[in-house]
């Protein structure tokens, strides 16, 4: 859909850069959390500001905070997904030199088993009772806070949080891990 | 399943699938369970409550608990990676056993590719940055997506998505384009929100499918067509079959195999035709170009290029082309287009190039 160009005003722009000025610390603090590395948490907070600024230009972003948090969240995690799939070429060797060997793409291995991941995990969303799925999909795709997923299907906070918890028990079996 | 599967592997996905793994733990093996879901949960809180204090300093004293606390925290974030690099796919269809999964809802929207941000000079530019595979295709169950999903649309250029919906019906969808489903028993509807599709609808007399672009609404019983809402005047190709398009308040327009309608600048439409095997070309990243002007030409170019094309020139309106362009090999396509057009190309970085047509 073909906005005209300037459909943020500047106010708008500045809002967000005031709030992302305030925030900065937290999205870091949120993003090392995630994955674990204090210098990596900040290339991924500015990414973060990058890829938001460039949405807020196309559209209005209806809750700032809330979709800055979600971008830190989900590029926090893929960072994680591609650090350990990375990991896993080495995990076997366990020679203290091979992590310094520079690797741009995952072995065909590890891509295999990140395929075969997915799928797992498709298998067990689809295989989840009904209630749980939705509210699962609803909390992870969507975004939905556990709140606004109980009130979608008529179910206190602690009963989606239980459901999502669950769905992602399930995820977990299915990929078997954690055993 | 992967080929490295063993035996003890599908022996273990079929007990979870009964969920009757809790069986043969051992005590150690429980404990670490608990741990494991005590992490689980605090990680389902932490995502709710991304910016609590309380909440971080609980996860951080947690950790430190035990190397076994630290370990069980670690595990709970590979698990949400993994989950969240599959998600957008359980939704979509491409998986294909997954179709008949679609939320209750049964309204779904579609993204592809990335068009980041739009200015001045160039309605269209794009980001360079960063392609996560995984998340390629986003969807999700209410109308007002675009803002749900802002954090996923970050996806690859160039890319063409195909769909199976639960009712047959084929769907690809080009380039930075977005597409909203609504399916019911009584209708099925398309809504074009940018971009272009092509649609091989599958017959159901009972629940006529519609697609709407901008204030387009095209009709459709059992057929192929292309619509394409790029520069926002849609334009409806057909490859087989009959549909009916209305645009705005005008008239209806019956539209047959190797019909197309465009939109001209006044807003009427207008009927032309076409080689319909020529039809949406795109999926398979040909694009056949009849006496178009140059600027048109690269505005279908630019969302299969990695990186900005700034266009300029008198010569984008008055200049016209003709062929047949590999959209996969967008460089080829502009050096083609070179050799007949006073056209010259300046590549500022690997990322940014100007066009100038004279």
């Amino acid at each position: 859909m073909d906005q005209p160009a300037g459909t943020v005003t500047g106010r708008k722009a500045w809002d967000n850069f005031g709030f992302f000025v305030e925030n900065r610390a937290a999205l870091v603090r949120y993003a090392a959390a995630i994955t674990g590395d204090a210098a990596q948490a900040e290339d991924i907070v500015q990414d973060a500001w990058g890829r938001f600024t460039g949405s807020a230009q196309q559209q209005t972003i209806d809750d700032p905070k809330r979709f800055l948090y979600r971008i830190v969240r989900n590029l926090a995690l893929d960072s994680r997904r591609r650090r350990a799939l990375e990991g896993r070429l080495f995990a076997d060797d366990g020679g203290e030199d091979l992590h310094q060997i520079a690797s741009d793409q995952p072995s065909a291995q590890a891509q295999v088993e990140a395929a075969d991941e997915l799928a797992r995990v498709l298998d067990t969303v689809a295989g989840l009772p009904d209630r749980t799925r939705r509210a699962f999909l609803l909390n992870r795709v969507e975004g939905l806070t556990l709140v606004e997923v109980g009130a979608r299907l008529g179910l206190s906070k602690s009963v989606a949080h239980e459901l999502v918890a669950t769905a992602l028990e399930r995820c977990r079996k299915a990929l078997g891990r954690g055993r | 399943m992967g080929p490295h599967a063993g035996p003890h592997e599908r022996a273990h996905r079929i007990q979870t699938f009964d969920g009757k793994y809790a069986g043969s733990m051992t005590g150690e093996d429980r404990n670490m369970s608990a741990l494991d879901r005590e992490a689980v949960d605090l990680l389902v809180r932490l995502d709710d409550r991304p910016d609590d204090d309380a909440l971080h300093a609980q996860v951080a004293q947690w950790q430190e608990r035990s190397p076994a606390h630290r370990a069980s925290w670690g595990r709970a974030l590979d698990l949400a990676a993994a989950v969240e690099a599959a998600l957008p796919l359980a939704l979509t269809g491409t998986h294909p056993d997954h179709i008949a999964t679609l939320p209750a809802s049964r309204k779904v929207t579609l993204l592809s590719g990335g068009r980041r941000w739009q200015g001045g000079l160039v309605r269209r530019r794009r980001v360079v940055a960063a392609v996560a595979a995984a998340a390629c295709l986003g969807l999700v169950l209410l109308p007002n997506v675009a803002l749900r999903l802002q954090a996923r649309d970050i996806t690859g250029t160039g890319e063409v998505r195909q769909v199976v919906l639960e009712d047959g019906t084929r769907v690809a969808l080009g380039p930075d384009s977005a597409l909203a489903f609504d399916v019911n028993d009584r209708q099925r509807s398309a809504h074009l929100l940018r971009g272009r599709a092509f649609f091989d609808v599958a017959h159901d007399k009972d629940r006529p499918f519609r697609v709407l672009a901008d204030d387009t609404v095209v009709t459709v019983l059992g057929t192929a067509f292309e619509v394409d809402d790029i520069s926002a005047k849609a334009s409806v190709a057909v490859r087989r079959g009959t549909v009916a398009v209305k645009y705005g308040p005008a008239g209806t327009m019956v539209l047959h195999k190797g019909d197309v309608a465009t939109r001209g600048p006044d807003g009427h439409a207008r009927r032309g035709s076409v080689r319909a095997d020529r039809i949406a070309g795109w999926i398979d990243g040909r694009m056949f170009v009849k006496d178009r002007p140059v600027g048109e030409v690269l505005e279908d170019l630019r969302p299969w290029y990695r990186g900005y094309i700034l266009a300029r020139g008198p010569g984008l309106a008055s200049r016209r082309v003709t062929g047949i362009y590999d959209l996969r090999n967008p460089d080829a396509a502009l050096a083609a287009i070179a050799k007949v057009h006073p056209l010259r190309v300046t590549r500022l970085t690997p990322w940014v190039k100007i066009v100038s047509v004279e």
